[in-house]
Order: structure tokens, then C-alpha cells, then sequence
């Protein structure tokens, strides 16, 4: 009974680490300065090393959830999340094994796609472009915080190994 | 039994990958139609906008918690160092201020006494309600701010929402605990508003970017850097003469305005109920 009880609770640590991290990703951390999409950096990370345990059901609503508190279009942000767990679980063996930069890269470029995205997306919904900056910043924001948060998250990698083992 | 275990467990795991395949194709379907219908339809998701803003508006909150403490306690460490400057600084501001307030004491009673010549009537009483904003996404989604006050407290739509700066914006959605303000820059945003001295009309737009421009300015009409924007009162939702801002890059194709409020600093708004109708409609017809 507890066995089953610490499995299960090993196993959601990866999506209840998106869920907290997409929460603080609403507050100011910083004043004026935009905070980083957290919850997207744990989402590819987990995606990579742990796609078992990032349904697409949860990622989704976490994005559903996201675009309700941030006021963007109702489900543009869960079709970045949707877009960043499909990428990064599709070449996560690209990534596992390899040199750090290989994750860093592809989340980089995973961050000008959504940028791109998001964009467009904003811009259709107004009728009109919207200013570029506040967009691509967030995302440039989001790849600098990405290596120290993955410290972080490999921290709870271990945890899981350790219920496996 | 081992021979047999071989193919049924991939035969499991094809059907699985499959589903997987499947109900990820499914959810990106929703997606995009979610912002179709968003698109088409701007009302269909304020209700939903509005229960998550309600339910996320106390963990938001207590999470920044943490983060304000430290602000403040970083704030009063770097300001015991310059207290005695800041002191003196104080001293000439209060002089300066007692000047400009018996400036205004004179002239509210000459404004007293020629509304009374003029039998002008006064406008309601205003009411009002402060509230913390708590979310600011930067403008990349939007130009909005989450604040901790809903109807619980008061707060209805199209009130005013203003700093000791200037105008912020107006509220566009309210829950029971929480309201969202779409502030000035917000790309969905339409200010009328009065420009300089020669209060020229035109119409405050913003673009998600931190510094809207001026629409609509008569033909010909060119405003000068420093130029100050107020509102006109047009259109029945904010008042007249609130302080906006002031022009800069008057010399570009469209003149842009830089808002008194300062953005980054910006804690602590008041939401006012100046009695305003329904008059203001978002670009996007909301």
C-alpha cells in the first residue's frame, strides 16, 4: 500500500512540477521585467527524459489554465504546450545522452517557434500586428532561465530514478 | 509464455502509441478551433476567463507573497543609505508643493464660483475601490492586469482604473474576487483623449508595446515631444481630464505617447466608478 502510495506520488511529480511552475510563471518576480514561462522549461524537460509521465491531457489543460490567467487567446498557450511536448518527445533520443547544449538548442529554437506563434496568433486575434518585443523578450527570458531551472529538475530526476530503482 | 508475452505486450504498446497519436491530434484540433471560435465570437470565453481569473487570483497571490516581502525589505535597505539626502530632498518637494497648493485652493474657488455663474452642474460623487495588481504578463498575451478586487467588493465593468500617476486603464472582466483591467497599452484598447494645448482630439490605441500611439489626429496637425495627452471624455466611459501621458517620437510617422504611469513599479491601483455608461467598445467589439 505505501509502495503504491510513493510510486504514485513519484509519478506525478513531473506534471505537479509544470502545474507549480506555471503558476509562478504569473507572478512579477521581477517589476517591469516579464517572468519567464517556467512551466514550458519543465514541460520539455520532462517531455525529453520522462514522456510517459506528461499526459497530453494534462499538458493541455495546464495551457487551457494558462491562457485563462494570462488573458492571451483562449488556447494559444495550449498549443504551445501541445507544440513543445510533441517536439521535444519526438526527439528526445536527439537529446538524451547528448552534451547539454543539445537540450539548450533545441528548446531555443523551440522558443523562437512559439515566439512566432504566439505572435501571429495575438495579431490575427486583434486585427492588427501587435509590438514584436514584449513577445520574443518573454521567450529569450524563458531560454536564459532554462539552464539553472533544469539543475533544479534534475534534482527531482533523481528522486524518480530512485523509485524505480 | 514467454514467446507469447512478446507480441501481445507490443501489440499493447501500438495500440497505446496509437491512442497517444491519436488523442494529441484530437487535443490540437481543439486548440485551433478554441481560437477560431475566440476569434469569431468574442464574448464565448469571458465567462471562463473571468472563473479562472476568481480561482487563481489567491494562489497568485500568496505565491508573489514571498517576492513582495523581499522587494520591500531590499527597498528599505537601499534607502537607509540615502535617507539624510532624501530627507533634505523631501524638505524643497514640500515647500515646492505647499506653493502649488494654495495655487490650487485659489483657483478651486475661482472654478467654484465661475461653475456657479455658469449654473454648471457638478458631476456625481465618484466612488472607489484600491486594489493590488497581481499579474502582469509583460504583453506578450496582453496588456492587462489581474487585480485582487471583483463585485465582492464593488467592482463592476468599464469603472476607471487609475494610479497616483495617471490613467491606467478600465476593468474589462470581473469575478466574484478578482477583475482583470485592460490598461492603455493593451492592443484591444481605445482612449479618447485630448492632445497639448490646443487639446486636439484623438484616439490613444495601443499595441501591446509599452508606448501606444495617437489615432485620428486632425489632418495636418503634427504634436510636439512633450506634448501632454489627457482624456476628452468621449464616449461616455472615462471622465474628462484625466493625465494620461505626454507625446514623444512626435517626429515618426505615428506619434507615440509615453503614460505617466510608471509600468514597472506599478503595485497598488484605484478602481473608480465615475457612474460611466457603456460606451467604450474594444477594437475587437467587446
Amino acid at each position: 500500500m505505501l509502495a503504491a502510495l510513493d510510486r504514485a506520488t513519484r509519478a506525478s511529480l513531473p506534471m505537479t512540477s509544470i502545474v507549480l511552475l506555471t503558476a509562478l510563471s504569473l507572478v512579477s518576480l521581477l517589476p517591469g521585467q516579464p517572468t519567464p514561462l517556467l512551466g514550458l522549461i519543465a514541460l520539455h524537460y520532462w517531455a525529453v527524459r520522462r514522456p510517459d509521465l506528461v499526459p497530453a491531457a494534462g499538458v493541455f489543460v495546464v495551457g487551457l489554465i494558462h491562457d485563462g490567467a494570462s488573458d492571451a487567446p483562449v488556447g494559444l498557450m495550449a498549443l504551445v504546450h501541445l507544440l513543445v511536448l510533441g517536439v521535444s518527445r519526438g526527439l528526445r533520443y536527439q537529446i538524451v545522452g547528448r552534451p547539454f547544449g543539445m537540450g539548450l538548442g533545441l528548446f531555443a529554437a523551440l522558443g523562437v517557434v512559439s515566439a512566432a506563434l504566439v505572435w501571429v496568433v495575438v495579431s490575427f486575434h486583434l486585427g492588427a500586428p501587435v509590438s514584436a518585443a514584449p513577445v520574443f523578450g518573454l521567450f529569450l527570458f524563458t531560454v536564459i532561465a532554462y539552464p539553472p531551472l533544469v539543475l533544479v529538475l534534475a534534482g527531482i530526476g533523481v528522486l524518480l530514478r530512485a523509485g524505480d530503482g | 509464455m514467454a514467446t507469447r508475452a512478446g507480441p501481445e505486450v507490443r501489440t499493447e504498446t501500438n495500440l497505446r502509441a496509437t491512442l497517444r497519436r491519436f488523442a494529441y491530434g484530437f487535443l490540437v484540433a481543439v486548440t485551433l478551433v478554441a481560437l477560431v471560435v475566440g476569434k469569431m465570437e468574442v464574448y464565448v470565453f469571458d465567462s471562463f476567463k473571468g472563473l479562472v481569473g476568481d480561482a487563481v487570483t489567491p494562489i497568485v497571490d500568496a505565491m508573489a507573497a514571498p517576492f513582495r516581502l523581499v522587494r520591500v525589505l531590499g527597498g528599505h535597505l537601499g534607502g537607509i543609505g540615502v535617507l539624510a539626502e532624501e530627507n533634505a530632498e523631501l524638505r524643497v518637494e514640500n515647500a515646492r508643493l505647499l506653493q502649488w497648493q494654495s495655487l490650487a485652493r485659489r483657483l478651486e474657488g475661482e472654478n467654484r464660483e465661475l461653475r456657479a455663474l455658469l449654473k454648471l452642474e457638478l458631476d456625481a460623487a465618484a466612488t472607489a475601490v484600491a486594489a493590488r495588481a497581481l499579474e502582469d504578463t509583460g504583453g506578450a498575451f496582453a496588456r492587462s492586469l489581474l487585480l485582487n478586487a471583483g463585485t465582492r467588493q464593488g467592482v463592476g465593468r468599464d469603472q476607471t482604473v487609475i494610479s497616483g500617476e495617471g490613467l491606467v486603464g478600465r476593468i474589462m472582466q470581473v469575478g466574484a474576487r478578482a477583475s482583470r483591467a485592460l490598461t492603455v497599452m493593451d492592443g484591444r484598447s481605445r482612449v479618447p483623449v485630448l492632445v497639448g494645448k490646443e487639446r486636439y482630439r484623438a484616439i490613444l490605441a495601443g499595441d501591446n508595446g509599452l508606448r501606444p500611439h495617437l489615432l485620428f489626429l486632425p489632418r495636418g496637425i503634427r504634436p510636439s515631444d512633450g506634448d501632454t495627452v489627457i482624456t476628452s471624455g468621449r464616449g461616455g466611459v472615462f471622465p474628462a481630464g484625466l493625465p494620461v501621458g505626454e507625446v514623444v517620437s512626435a517626429d515618426s510617422s505615428v506619434p507615440r505617447v509615453r503614460a505617466y504611469v510608471d509600468w514597472g513599479r506599478l503595485e497598488f491601483v484605484r478602481i473608480v466608478d465615475y457612474g460611466a455608461g457603456d460606451g467604450l467598445e474594444l477594437a475587437d467589439g467587446r
